[in-house]
């Protein structure tokens, strides 16, 4: 699978890279009637989906945006705090002396001719997003919570017969193969915590419209929380064994430790590397399906650009690949959840392990 | 018999392990590449140097590193 989608993204690349160079060509000679700006730019494009943004976008509809405003909260050295709707810094618009630069992607204070950069808390789409699929995990659980009190003792229903197999499957296949019997349960919580949020963002990703649409776990300050979570969990719960493993580690010659302590350095890089790992496979994984399916979505307007037909003409090969794709992504979607629960647990596991 | 199956039971893993264990290997040479390399230039900066040599040294020693974790994490 991993291949296959190697080999996908390289034939995108090339599918860019080479137009784009025929185009150049082409952009030389007609320099002088036609302006930059009408040409389709499909790193632009995708960058602009998988991005954070200040509005949640919706469509276009002859250059006039329509998108949900979202609350934008900065502090500012020179004038305090701030609280407006987005839709103030719409259109390049100035608000107070802000503006919203797209290049950047940021908010820029003027003061007297000079650029600022004001400390910027605002609610922004992936922010907004995560707050739905917290809505959305508090609803599914408290209701399935309630349901197990309702039925005690009669088969689950509903909801619940969907949730009960993925979670006895975490706990069964997941958490006690990797921590063991004894100490898996106090891991409980946040693994399938994690595992949970993990996934209803994946799918979340998927779904082209609101509530869905934004870019969670594709966003790598956003799983970088998530890999620090893993790495403060594994410091604090790691016991003497696993401490000794680092500092210490048996069956090592001594002179790998004295004078130049180079195993422990070693290991301890190696507990920066574990989290760090985490951090880059999910943002990846996600962030390259989303890449994918919206390349496959520029091919149409390159394409369209050339030609009007062959623009209709490739948008049916195109859709039919990016259905495929998004079922890809939908079980890419549930593996990564996993695969990152996984390896916390493992983490979890080494920590924890007594000494034999 | 008998030993076969507390053999399984051993070796008993969770589903996707092996996808797990070898999916980052790549990920982790590369940031284990990234930081010697980071932090010989750093060291150089830091140091006023003329000649890079932390840059050099750091950086041939992060590759033979991220090697040698590639192999310990195959042999466990």
């Amino acid at each position: 699978m991993k291949n296959i989608r190697f080999i996908i993204i390289i034939s995108l690349v090339l599918l860019f890279i080479i137009p784009s160079y025929i185009f150049a060509e082409e952009h030389a000679k007609d320099e002088h009637h036609e302006t930059k700006e009408n040409k389709f730019s499909p790193g632009d494009f995708i960058f602009d989906h998988i991005g954070d943004a200040h509005d949640w976008h919706f469509l276009t509809i002859n250059g006039h945006h329509i998108s949900i405003p979202l609350p934008i909260i900065l502090y500012s050295e020179h004038s305090g705090f701030h609280a407006f709707w987005s839709t103030k810094l719409a259109h390049e618009h100035h608000y107070k002396g802000f503006h919203l630069d797209h290049e950047k992607g940021k908010i820029i204070e003027k003061v007297h001719g000079e650029e600022y950069l004001p400390w910027d808390f605002s609610i922004k789409k992936n922010v907004m997003a995560i707050f739905i699929s917290i809505a959305l995990m508090f609803w599914i659980f408290i209701s399935v919570g309630k349901a197990y009190k309702r039925n005690a003792g009669l088969a689950p229903k509903g909801m619940q017969s969907f949730l009960e197999p993925i979670i006895l499957f975490i706990r069964d296949d997941l958490a006690k193969e990797a921590i063991g019997e004894k100490k898996h349960e106090r891991f409980l919580p946040f693994l399938l915590s994690i595992f949970f949020f993990i996934l209803i963002n994946n799918l979340l990703g998927l779904v082209p419209i609101f509530p869905g649409g934004a870019n969670v776990t594709g966003n790598i300050a956003v799983t970088m929380v998530l890999a620090l979570f893993t790495f403060t969990i594994t410091t604090i719960v790691g016991n003497k064994n696993y401490w000794q493993h680092i500092f210490n580690a048996p069956g090592v010659p001594w002179w790998l430790k004295i004078p130049v302590p180079l195993m422990p350095i070693i290991e301890i890089m190696g507990m920066f590397t574990k989290p760090f790992v985490l951090m880059i496979r999910l943002f990846a994984n996600i962030s390259a399906g989303h890449i994918i399916v919206m390349g496959f979505f520029s091919l149409i307007f390159i394409f369209g650009q050339m030609n009007v037909v062959a623009g209709y003409g490739i948008s049916i090969v195109t859709v039919a690949f990016a259905i495929f794709m998004t079922f890809l992504e939908f079980l890419v979607a549930f593996i990564q959840a996993y695969v990152f629960t996984l390896l916390s647990a493992l983490y979890f596991g080494m920590a924890t392990e007594e000494h034999h | 018999m008998q030993k076969k199956e507390n053999n399984s039971q051993e070796n008993k893993k969770p589903p996707l392990y092996n996808y797990a264990k070898y999916s980052g290997i790549a990920f982790q040479m590369v940031a284990i590449i990234l930081i010697g390399v980071f932090g010989g230039m750093k060291l150089d900066e830091y140091l006023n140097l003329k000649f890079p040599v932390f840059t050099v040294i750091l950086s041939i020693v992060s590759v033979f590193l991220s090697i040698y974790y590639v192999i310990r994490d195959l042999l466990k």
